[in-house]
């Protein structure tokens, strides 16, 4: 379990509550599936407790398949419950001029 | 053929509604394919073929004698759809260039990847595969009343045996699990009632045809059409037939007259066992799955019919079949509702009218079980400046609001759908004059039906590891399409200098933790030469391995280290087989059966027990298929390879379940042994670490993780070591173990002059000259290489 | 005279490099005098330095009381090559200068590595304007020039030729394969590597963890290697930023960066560390799943390196509560009976608390040791540790027992073992940070291998440099009762 796979969470990815009904589930992945078919940009992006994430459609099949199965569905509504947000703020900014400082100015590495 | 409220079958040429998969070709090179081949399936068997469905993906090649040609049996499925789309053609005026193609559930990635080469073969330019249950399952949810609980779809074929658990819900289906047995089919039922022909001619006449003997394959094979016949005619009249055959010639003697009668209840009592075997697997799906309630059952195939299977499965679950179905024309249904779904029309695009209008170009479902579902589009041309579009379906019982475009141009919005039939919606568009016009396309369609959630993965697919364990990518039974990229570490260095080596990233198949058990499906090959510099040992290598909607494997390779990227898998086809090296197996199995059901009798351990049974029964259907495969059975061989494997882990899993008892045994006598040693001989530090190990055992013996386990004990036994050999007389115990494995040293005569230094050591009492010889001989002995090989000689780890 | 015994000198070097040159392009071996002359260390490269720049030095002065100050210059820049390199010529980054310069110039720091040497020197010119990068990642110039040993030994592999070779992974870009050999470099012995190359290791690699904003890893690495002003800079920097309460007041901060080279660059560094505030560490104790979860999410929001471990004890209690309440269980139950699934409700518990666990050891990876030993730790936390261990303790495990060693056949390139022991190292090293109290058990996981190995590498492969480094890291870990520790001792002495 790591941060990306947390974000992508069925229901972060779909934007359903934990309480939806099958067909809701069903109904919300379908529409997302031919707004992405068509190339709405809105869609492309969707939020999570974790910042925002790139949404294609092979994670929307998955996260569909993911919750039509009710045992992977319980452990995804674990981890996508409704808690209270201690509202935490985001990264470190990173040293940008940092190997300029030991005289490189080469290609920076990954 | 689907038209959107109707599934309709278009018959073959010679006006059947099912075509058998039997191929001929004659003396000039002519081909029939279908009920005209399948009557010289027993006059002429050197050039008509049947059955090859089975032997897809492997590299067995048919022989045509008369015709002087060899064919794959990829090229004889090729040969069977042509047919079938002349067929289509003469009936619908139209050449299909597209299809669904439905395969066996448990097809493994190479035979799914044969039947996408025969149809390429034939002429079709995009298929799609889908399994034969899934397909079963749509047709029947299709034409059912209302869809609630769980269903049980019996597919019993020809030649494969398909049991798939499906969880419907308000037009919503769910392929739960699939199990089933590649090798029992309608084949396997003619071929007890032959076994129990031949039993009767061998009392009535004193004649003993032997299925084993090429000689006698004629015979056999008449006796085969003659037995499938008379099953037929009894599943539909009552009471009794009789068969008859005349002129039956075994090897150099000829039998006159065969008259055998034959009743239902002697039938039934042959093909018992067989239905007990399909009832077997049907009950370990359910019971994998926790299921108790079956709502229904859905037969499929012509064996089918049979009234015995009826009552027994009846019998069995208690749940209703479905009604109204044809189990011969399901599949076949299912796939053409699919194929409504997938946008797979095979008929040339309406050409269209003098389409005014703003163009539009919308997305939908074709079949949706939701009542309410989303319709979303987009407008193609700026210039129309359409502001707002409204949906009214046709019947004019509801009507839509204007859904307003958004920035992009584009709109979404809900439509209501008359249940279970289907809804024509009018498309209307209001531009920013104001005014209101038609949309191009005018209308569209949307059917209320059934869908079904993509098919879960047959089997795990994982990646073997250097040390014969498998980095498991996909469970068996997760939803496709599915991708997954991990990061391995290979196992050596390999430099560029080296030619002919290539590291090999193998990749399996299969449910069991141990590689060599699995099927091996693809290798990426990463040839040194094609190496920048020397990849040292330890290098990360990142594999991605996927499968699409259709079960097709790919992967890739990529080295970050050097930035290459590697994507050539090398598919396996089935590997041949040997008839001589499985009976070597089958005696190896029968020795550590032997060995588990001792232990397992003294501990009267129930389940282990059973599974000792099922593995007597699989080991016996074995033998006989291998006396079989000996007769020129290529069926029976494959068949027989694949039940060994499934022995292999049924064993492999009882020993591993007795290894965790073992485990702890092993773990309190090592703790008892190293105590006793540290007391005596050893340091505080040691003493220290000895209870610390044992904490850590103990947590981890909580946890239930064996690989710590191992660590641990390989920690306490280093600590043991250092304490034993710190004992003066240990040395000379060493010495005298060393002495009695003279035999297996690489190098005798230098260990037997070790031998004489080392007894003159002990003599003088020179302890430090003693320990250097004997870690000298040490040396000498062989050290354990073959795990590497039994992982398919795997790279990473 | 002095002319004449540094013309004798330099007159030895150019016949040896010229007959090995002659060897290696005709194929036939070197006159026995000639090998005998290059195998034997007669004078160590020490000694031989010092010789020289003295000769030089005097010459210099010679010169100048005669009145020539042509020589006297030219020799003065030869008797004093360090500073020359470092003030005048790296910062000047022409290409090809540098090189040279090294090769004729002998200068302490890369003593013994001549050719590679000369190519470090070259690169940091290079860098320094960033022209002419373009041909040096290919494979002929660095293959042509920094060579891993010959096919004798290893002996001129030291720590500039180490630092060369992850210079040019760097700007390959692997960053990975470079911060190992860079470690490797910082950490080497004093007598194998000069302590400007290993400053500029341990430069680098404060400056690529900064660049990632991964300053935990900043306040690791400021543990080890030489000791510096730049160190103590980063440290307080990295500290602050972190929000750390123990981290040093302004006035620390501000003498420091005035203190540390290269103050125009870290400017930026400096003021966003002096106006970094303490964060408040998040220890109230949670009730209750919801709320569990959403600390868990907190503390995922947070920058790498930022969570604490008393943080973590502190949600990790909150969720053994939640387990061991049975809270979780009966939601669980709840949502089958809505769901009407078939599964059990036990193995979906079990496999979300080895979620849990899992990505708390990931958290307890990045976050900074603190001094609590592992019995007063509670169930859960000891669990994420040895989740922890399994991992790295396996990898290492697993690497280490296919390492070449005994009988092994011995192979061409040496290059190869270099990366390997980087990579063991760094493995190695995670595991000391990440868990400092269970130390020991590296030794025990791998010790003996290493042992081997390093022999088979002292026997067979005559790779010396790099058995030394293994021999010195085992004596450092070798508790001093173990069987091995005398031997460890022998072959470190022997290797040195």
């Amino acid at each position: 379990m790591n941060r990306t796979e947390l974000a992508e969470n069925p229901f972060f990815v779909l934007e359903v509550p934990t309480s939806a009904t099958r067909m809701e589930v069903e109904r919300a992945g379908q529409k997302l599936l031919a707004q992405l078919a068509i190339g709405v940009t809105s869609v492309k992006r969707y939020k999570t407790p974790f910042g925002e994430a790139e949404r294609d459609e092979s994670k929307v099949r998955s996260a569909l398949s993911a919750l039509r199965d009710p045992e992977q569905r319980v452990i995804y509504e674990l981890w996508a419950i409704d808690a209270p947000d201690e509202s935490e703020s985001g990264s470190l900014p990173a040293w940008g001029r940092a190997l300029e400082s030991i005289g490189w100015r080469g290609p920076c590495t990954d | 053929m689907f038209d959107g409220e109707q599934l309709q079958s278009i018959r073959s040429a010679a006006g059947e509604a099912l075509t058998p998969s039997v191929v001929r070709i004659d003396a000039k090179g002519n081909v029939s394919v279908g009920s005209r081949a399948f009557r010289f399936l027993h006059k002429d068997p050197e050039n008509t073929r049947g059955e090859f469905k089975r032997l897809m993906g492997s590299k067995n090649v048919y022989r045509f004698a008369a015709a002087n040609l060899e064919k794959t049996p990829e090229e004889l499925s090729a040969q069977v759809l042509l047919s079938l789309q002349k067929d289509v053609e003469a009936q619908l005026g139209v050449r299909p260039e597209r299809a669904v193609i439905a395969v066996p559930a448990l097809f493994e990635l190479p035979q799914i990847k044969a039947t996408s080469e025969a149809a390429r073969l034939a002429g079709l330019s995009r298929i799609e595969t889908i399994q034969e249950p899934v397909a079963s399952a749509l047709a029947s949810g299709w034409s059912a009343d209302e869809c609630r609980g769980a269903w049980l779809v019996y597919d019993l074929g020809g030649g494969t045996f398909d049991a798939s658990l499906l969880e419907t819900q308000e037009g919503l289906l769910r392929i739960v699990g699939h199990d089933g047995d590649n090798f029992l089919g309608g084949r396997d039922f003619d071929l007890a009632l032959v076994d129990w022909l031949v039993a009767r001619i061998r009392e009535s006449t004193g004649v003993e045809i032997q299925r084993s003997n090429p000689e006698h394959a004629n015979a056999v094979a008449k006796l085969k059409v003659a037995a499938e016949e008379a099953k037929i005619e009894l599943s539909r009249a009552t009471g009794e037939t009789s068969i008859v055959l005349e002129g039956l010639r075994v090897g150099n003697q000829e039998i006159e007259l065969v008259e055998q009668p034959l009743t239902r209840a002697e039938l039934e009592s042959v093909t018992q066992p067989l239905i007990e075997r399909s009832l077997r697997v049907c009950e370990r799906l359910l019971r994998k799955h926790g299921v108790k309630l079956l709502e229904r059952i859905v037969l499929v195939g012509g064996p089918t019919m049979m009234p015995a299977l009826r009552t027994r499965l009846e019998q069995a679950f208690g749940a209703p079949f479905g009604s109204g179905l044809d189990p011969m024309l399901l599949v076949a249904q299912g796939a053409a509702l699919f194929a409504a779904t997938a946008a797979l029309d095979a008929r040339p695009s309406a050409p269209s009218h003098v389409a005014s209008g703003p163009r539009l170009w919308l997305q939908y479902p074709a079949m949706t079980p939701d009542t309410s579902p989303f319709i979303v589009g987009r407008a193609l041309d700026t210039a129309d400046q359409v502001a707002a579009v409204q949906l009214s379906r046709s019947d004019g019982e509801w009507q839509s609001e204007w859904l307003a475009l958004a920035e992009d141009l584009s709109f979404s919005g809900m439509v209501s759908l008359k249940r279970r039939a289907s809804s024509t919606f009018k498309v209307a568009a209001r531009l920013a004059s104001g005014s209101v016009v038609v949309a191009n396309p005018p209308e569209i369609t949307v059917v209320h039906g059934v869908s079904i959630g993509e098919p879960p993965l047959a089997r795990t697919i994982g990646v073997a590891r250097a040390d014969d364990g498998v980095a498991v990518y996909f469970e068996r039974g997760a939803p496709l399409p599915i991708r997954k990229t991990f990061t391995h570490r290979t196992v050596e260095n390999v430099a560029p200098t080296a030619t002919d080596y290539a590291l090999r990233v193998p990749i399996v198949q299969g449910d069991f933790p141990f590689a060599h058990l699995c099927r091996l499906v693809g290798v990426i090959q990463i040839p040194a030469a094609s190496l920048r510099s020397a990849l040292p040992a330890g290098s990360a290598i990142e594999l991605t391995l996927e499968v699409d909607r259709g079960g097709a494997l790919s992967a890739k390779a990529f080295l970050p280290a050097q930035n290459l990227v590697f994507e050539h898998v090398e598919q396996l086809l089935a590997p041949a087989t040997s008839v001589d090296k499985m009976l070597v197996l089958v005696g190896e199995l029968e020795q550590r059966a032997a060995a588990l059901r001792g232990k397992a009798f003294r501990e009267g351990a129930r389940t282990a027990i059973v599974t000792l049974a099922d593995f007597e029964a699989t080991l016996g259907a074995v033998r006989g298929d291998l006396s079989a495969a000996r007769g020129g059975d290529q069926d029976a061989a494959e068949k027989a390879r694949r039940a060994l494997i499934e022995c292999d882990g049924m064993l492999g899993d009882l020993e591993a379940a007795n290894a965790w008892p073992e485990l702890n045994a092993r773990v309190y006598e090592e703790h008892t042994y190293a105590t006793h040693w540290v007391t005596e001989f050893g340091t505080e530090q040691e003493k220290r670490a000895l209870s610390q190990c044992m904490d850590l055992v103990e947590r981890a013996l909580r946890a239930r993780s064996a690989g710590e386990i191992e660590r641990q004990l390989r920690a306490m036994q280093r600590i043991k070591l250092t304490a034993y050999y710190r004992d003066p007389e240990s040395w000379s115990r060493a010495l005298d173990a060393a002495a009695s494995d003279l035999p297996e040293a690489t190098d005798p005569a230098k260990a037997q002059s070790l031998l004489r230094q080392g007894r003159a050591a002990e003599q003088a009492g020179n302890r430090k000259e003693l320990e250097r010889i004997v870690r000298e001989l040490w040396r000498l002995y062989p050290v354990d290489s073959e795990e590497r090989s039994l992982s398919f000689n795997s790279g990473v780890r | 005279m002095h002319g004449l015994g540094l013309a004798l000198i330099i007159g030895i070097r150019l016949l040896l490099y010229y007959s090995g040159k002659r060897a290696v392009a005709t194929g036939r071996p070197e006159p026995a005098w000639i090998a005998s002359m290059r195998g034997r260390r007669t004078i160590s490269p020490r000694v031989f330095g010092f010789a020289l720049r003295g000769a030089c030095l005097l010459g210099a002065f010679l010169s100048l009381v005669n009145g020539r100050v042509v020589w006297a210059c030219a020799l003065a820049v030869l008797g004093l090559p360090g500073g020359v390199l470092s003030l005048v010529l790296i910062p000047a980054g022409i290409p090809q200068l540098a090189y040279y310069f090294t090769r004729v110039s002998f200068p302490q720091a890369t003593l013994g590595e001549t050719r590679a040497g000369a190519v470090f020197n070259e690169l940091r010119a290079r860098l320094r304007w960033g022209l002419k990068l373009e041909r040096v990642t290919s494979a002929a110039w660095s293959q042509g020039l920094v060579e891993f040993g010959s096919q004798l030994h290893d002996r001129g592999v030291r720590g500039a030729s180490l630092a060369a070779r992850a210079i040019l992974d760097a700007l390959e870009g692997d960053g990975e394969h470079a911060r190992e050999l860079f470690a490797v470099a910082q950490d080497l012995a004093p007598a194998r590597a000069a302590r400007s190359v290993r400053g500029y290791c341990q430069a680098w690699l404060f400056c690529d963890a900064a660049r990632r904003a991964a300053f935990h890893e900043v306040i690791r690495l400021c543990q080890r290697g030489p000791r510096s002003r730049r160190r103590w800079f980063m440290r307080i920097a990295a500290e602050r930023l972190l929000g750390r309460s123990n981290a040093g007041s302004s006035l620390a901060l501000k003498c420091a960066w005035l203190l540390a080279p290269a103050r125009r660059q870290t400017y930026d560094l400096f003021r966003r560390a002096l106006h970094a505030e303490v964060r408040r560490e998040l220890t109230e104790p949670c009730s209750g799943f919801a709320a569990t979860m959403g600390r868990m999410r907190t503390l995922m929001r947070l920058p790498r390196g930022m969570v604490t471990r008393d943080e973590l004890r502190c949600v990790a209690a909150s969720w053994q509560i939640c387990f061991e309440s049975g809270e979780l269980r009966e939601l669980v139950t709840m949502r089958r009976e809505q769901l009407q699934g078939n599964f059990a409700e036990d193995e979906v518990v079990a496999r979300f608390e080895r979620e849990i666990i899992g990505l708390l050891a990931e958290l307890w990876r990045d976050s900074l040791a603190d001094d609590e030993p592992d019995s007063a730790e509670s169930d859960l936390i000891l669990a994420v540790k040895d989740q922890l261990q399994f991992e790295l303790l396996g990898e290492l495990e697993s690497l280490c027992l296919t390492l070449p060693h005994g009988s092994a056949p011995s192979t061409v390139e040496l290059e190869p073992h270099w990366r390997t022991w980087a990579h063991v190292r760094a493995i190695a090293q995670l595991f000391f940070d990440a868990l400092p109290d269970r130390g020991y058990m590296v030794y025990e996981a791998s010790g003996g291998e290493l042992l081997n190995h390093a022999a088979w590498l002292y026997n067979k492969e005559r790779a010396r440099n790099v058995a030394h480094d293994i021999f010195r890291f085992l004596h450092r870990l070798a508790p001093e009762d173990d069987p091995n520790y005398e031997t460890l001792g022998r072959n470190l002495k022997l290797s040195a």
